[in-house]
């Protein structure tokens, strides 16, 4: 085996020739491999980066993973400009063109109805945050409920103060709750009604997010590119309505559909653990 | 963060936008070469909580999208499981009727 061989990294496909000016400047050696009617946009990348250990020990880099992170959706989003792009996950790897084509001939039929499905949309993506403090101030300073346990606690002996203290805590956490629901469903359903699919991901924790806010939505939306102004349009309402009740909404995009696109072995090893 | 702006660009979109995506998302094929993520000890915090983080949305008591039916496919399971047993149960009651007859 000789180390200094290189790889070649797979970032999207695409079904017309992609537009590689100027996108090349992203990422050295990018080029495109035209096999079985798809174009598959590549980079020759070093093993000593990306060969198995390297890559395990350079993912604990996080300057590292941004800077290649960068580049994998830099390289795609400027192939999306011009093209609709079927993007894959970051370092989808191949040792030889020859065994990228045999892998693009194992998949074609999925690439293919892929593409189909995505021609002409978008991805955009909708996450929600709370200011969860702020919210709690003011439910505690204005509910009439809790106004009143408040009352009933200052007029209580210790022992039923505390339990009273227990009973405002879970008052508070329900009508916290209730508030995040209403917001995030009528905004979910709203936005629904403007997209061609939809999808629910996992709320991200503050650690990732670097938001002092808590996420409470994280969605994912597919839209007819000629109807992305109204789409857009709709969650400019939604955050101008919801932002006096404490709830930010951050709308972006286009993303390249990450969140809409399957393979079969794709759905096959997710479907026992993602939602849905 | 891009408050009143709509549209992202790379430069000013936060790192965790594209992570999540590019690292859980897209096409997922078997290249030639394997690295699970969830698997590797030492990959940095971030990271991890972004692969394995456990479902927030449940902790917090947020669950309508996982009661409705139209959103999740769990929950659709559910219902064409019970549509299913009725039907079933149906049908022999049926078979029993005809039999009898």
């Amino acid at each position: 085996m000789k180390e200094e061989k290189d790889l070649i990294y797979l970032y999207c496909v695409t079904r017309k020739a992609p537009k590689l000016k100027d996108v090349d400047k992203v990422v050295d050696k990018l080029y495109f491999i035209y096999h079985c009617g798809l174009y598959a946009i590549v980079s020759k990348v070093s093993s000593e980066e990306f060969a198995k250990e390297n890559l395990e020990k350079n993912l604990n880099d996080m300057d590292w993973v941004k800077k290649k992170a960068n580049i994998h959706e830099q390289v795609i989003e400027g192939i999306m400009k011009s093209r609709c792009v079927l993007p894959f996950k970051f370092a989808t790897l191949y040792n030889s063109e020859v065994s990228l084509k045999l892998s693009i001939e194992n998949h074609v039929q999925a690439f293919r109805e892929n593409l189909e499905v995505l021609e002409g949309k978008q991805e955009w993506g909708v996450k929600i945050y709370c200011d969860i403090e702020r919210l709690k101030e003011t439910l505690i300073s204005r509910d009439q409920e809790i106004l009143n346990i408040n009352e009933e606690i200052n007029n209580s002996s210790s022992g039923k103060g505390y339990l009273l203290k227990k009973k405002k805590e879970d008052l508070i956490n329900q009508l916290l709750n209730k508030k995040y629901s209403s917001c995030t469903k009528a905004c979910f359903e709203e936005l629904n009604r403007h997209c061609v699919k939809s999808r629910i991901n996992r709320l991200l924790p503050k650690e990732v997010t670097e938001r002092k806010e808590e996420m409470i939505l994280n969605s994912a939306f597919l839209i007819e590119e000629n109807t992305a102004i109204d789409f857009i349009a709709v969650a400019d309402s939604l955050k101008t309505a919801y932002k006096q009740e404490g709830f930010l909404i951050d709308c972006t995009g286009p993303w390249p559909a990450y969140n809409f696109c399957q393979t079969q072995t794709n759905a096959d090893k997710k479907n026992a653990d993602k939602r849905g | 963060m891009s408050d009143t702006k709509m549209s992202h660009s790379v430069a000013s979109t936060n790192l965790a936008d594209i992570l999540e995506k590019i690292l859980d998302k897209g096409i997922v094929i078997a290249g030639d070469i394997r690295v699970q993520l969830a698997d590797i000890d030492l990959l940095n915090i971030k990271i991890r909580l972004l692969i394995a983080s456990v479902d927030k949305a449940m902790e917090m008591g947020i669950n309508w999208w996982q009661q409705d039916s139209y959103l999740s496919s769990k929950a659709k399971e559910k219902v064409i499981e019970k549509e299913n047993k009725e039907l079933k149960k149906r049908i022999s009651r049926l078979e029993t009727k005809t039999e009898q007859k």
